[in-house]
């Protein structure tokens, strides 16, 4: 006989599990790249998760947990309901690495903007709740304080430049721009992107050769000349996108310098097209986003770690100017070190949110594939944001 | 080393170098009222930018900051950029770039032709239905001239500041696309005529789309 879903549920249907207590192992907030230790700086104004993490190994059945968080600030307090509900079954128990490297798999909340203002940020884990049971008790520490730090602007001025084979012309498409403008706010210290875009003709034909880059450079290095004179921010940085004509015509990416000290004047190129189903690890439908990070984060001094390791042979791999990176294999992180990267995602480009363990993504300065921003690119690229802002004062 | 901005009057020199081919182009010569300044100890002591005045008598010169650019396949590349802002100076006539003793390109300033450069009224190519991008018309009898080049720019409500929409153009014929200024109606738009020393306005309008 079915049951009338507007009488009260049936009771027969909550077969309690006998939990009365939850264990936590601990609490994250992550914006780009984190640990447990809250070694990287969290910034104003960019969107956070908080990923709370139960022992799993005490459970002996099944059960869905859902949960409430409270976070203050002299902003105020306000409570966030979470985003999923987790499973906790004990065929699979999740140790804290396995609940980190996987999104479901932590109970996640998203801070929204407001709760990133500078200066002292708390949250709390008021409740967890098991489905169709109620409300247990919480063991362990229950409370996360953090310091949100001020995030300086990223200011960058994005050129398309258009070109014919003598056949057909070539233009950057409308999604590459967004792709890129994406990618800097979701992996990037800094919610505040002071971000400009025009298409304009280039001064070269295809197919390029050795010299095609030097002259995009050269063009945008004019251009900016100009365009500082008529009072754009000279902070701003200039990255030329160009068309790989689907495949037909690739201009190499490439910065005109790495600089040791803060220099917006250093301009940027690359190529953006779609990435074909796997270019760089990359599956959805523009490879502009990493590519142009990477070019754009040499402009601000970021050398390469070295991987995969130059071969002389086959004059393949990465030269290691960067003797000091940290982590193993190009990864975003050593396992001592314990970063996991988190993306938030974009609704409007169908990107979805997405943790990154890792083993399997890489640092945005090496050439191997899924690339994100370890914590040292992070910490780095922060630091002279930080100086470029200080400039010209 | 350290980097400050200066305003004044300049002369932004864009150019490209390659030591082991011996060759070098000066690409980009325009007026600038900022200057980036770079103080560095990593100049190029065989690169110089040098400007003489017209009786060849020197008026600047300077070991060339060259960049070389990064992520390139190993060992292939020998090219270098060189952006230099110089002060300017009454007499400038000629600016070249020097390797090792040799010039390897000269830029030299020409008295702009007046009459090369008669302007209509400056306005769109007539609009047509599922064409976004619309010509600049009124520009039709200006003809090349060396060492006169062409920038146009276009302000919007959304973007306050002249923008560069096209810099170092031998004639100023550039087609805007509508596409690019999704939320305006209309546009500033200046056509500057220069000889790289000196800018000249030769048309300014507000144009509609409509
Ligand atoms: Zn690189």
């Amino acid at each position: 006989m079915s049951h009338n879903i507007f009488e009260e549920p049936n009771e027969n249907l909550l077969q309690a599990s006998g939990i009365t207590e939850l264990s936590i192992l601990g609490i994250e907030l992550t914006q780009s790249i984190q640990s447990m230790n809250h070694d990287v700086s969290i910034v104003e104004g960019k969107p956070a998760l908080v990923r709370v993490y139960i022992d799993q190994r005490t459970i002996m059945t099944s059960i869905n947990v859902t949960g409430e968080i409270r976070w203050y600030s002299d902003a105020g307090e306000h409570f966030v309901v979470p985003i999923n509900i987790v499973n906790i079954d004990s065929t699979t128990p999740k140790d804290l690495e396995s609940q980190r490297d996987e999104l479901s798999a932590a109970l996640n909340f998203i801070l929204p903007p407001e709760a990133l203002q500078e200066g002292l940020l708390v949250i709390a884990l008021d409740r967890l709740r098991i489905v169709g049971e109620g409300e247990v008790a919480i063991n362990g520490n229950t409370q996360l304080r953090l310091t949100v730090e001020k995030a300086p602007p990223l200011r960058i001025r994005v050129i398309g430049f258009r070109y014919t084979d003598g056949n057909q012309s070539f233009t950057p498409d409308a999604v590459h721009f967004a792709f890129f403008k994406s990618y800097l706010l979701r992996s990037f210290p800094t919610n505040n992107i002071d971000w400009s875009q025009i298409v304009v003709d280039g001064n070269f034909q295809a197919p390029f050769d050795d010299i095609t880059a030097s002259r995009v450079h050269a063009h945008l290095a004019a251009m900016r000349s100009r365009e500082i004179s008529a009072g754009v921010d000279p902070r701003t940085h200039y990255y030329g996108i160009v068309s790989d004509a689907n495949g037909r015509y690739f201009l190499r990416g490439k910065a005109a310098d790495i600089p040791g000290i803060p220099s917006p004047d250093i301009v940027a190129c690359g190529p953006v097209g779609e990435p074909n189903g796997g270019f760089g690890g990359d599956t959805d439908v523009s490879y502009a986003d990493w590519y142009g990070a990477h070019e754009l984060c040499h402009t601000y001094g970021r050398y390469h770690p070295g991987f995969p390791p130059y071969d002389p042979v086959t004059e393949r791999g990465q030269d290691a100017s960067d003797a000091n990176f940290p982590y193993p294999e190009g990864n975003l992180s050593s396992d001592a070190l314990e970063h996991v990267g988190f993306d938030i995602g974009d609704n409007n480009l169908n990107l979805p949110m997405k943790i990154l363990p890792r083993q399997l993504h890489h640092d945005v300065m090496t050439y191997k594939e899924k690339q994100w921003l370890s914590a040292y690119t992070y910490q780095a690229i922060l630091e002279r944001l930080r100086q470029e802002d200080e400039l010209f004062n | 080393m350290n980097v400050e901005i200066e305003s004044g009057s300049y002369i932004n020199v864009v150019a490209i170098v390659n030591k082991k081919e011996n060759t070098g182009e000066i690409l980009y010569v325009n007026p600038a009222s900022l200057a980036t300044r770079i103080e560095s100890t990593s100049e190029d002591p065989d690169i110089s930018i040098t400007v003489e005045d017209g009786a060849q008598n020197l008026l600047f010169q300077q070991q060339a900051l060259v960049r070389y650019s990064a992520c390139n396949e190993s060992g292939s590349y020998e090219e270098g950029l060189i952006q230099l802002d110089i002060p300017y100076m009454d007499g400038m006539e000629v600016i070249k770039l020097v390797f090792d003793g040799k010039v390897l390109a000269s830029y030299q300033r020409q008295s702009p032709d007046i009459s090369s450069s008669h302007v209509g009224r400056l306005g769109f190519s007539p609009a047509l239905v599922s064409v976004t991008k619309r010509s600049l018309t009124g520009l039709e009898n200006i003809i090349e001239q060396k060492g006169v080049t062409y920038t146009i720019q276009v302000k919007t409500a959304e973007f306050k500041h002249w923008h560069v929409i096209a810099v170092g153009l031998n004639l100023p014929k550039v087609k805007i696309d509508r596409n690019q200024f999704p939320n305006e109606t209309t546009v500033d738009i200046k056509v500057i005529k220069t000889t790289g020393f000196d800018d000249e306005v030769i048309a300014e309008s507000h144009l509609s789309f409509e």
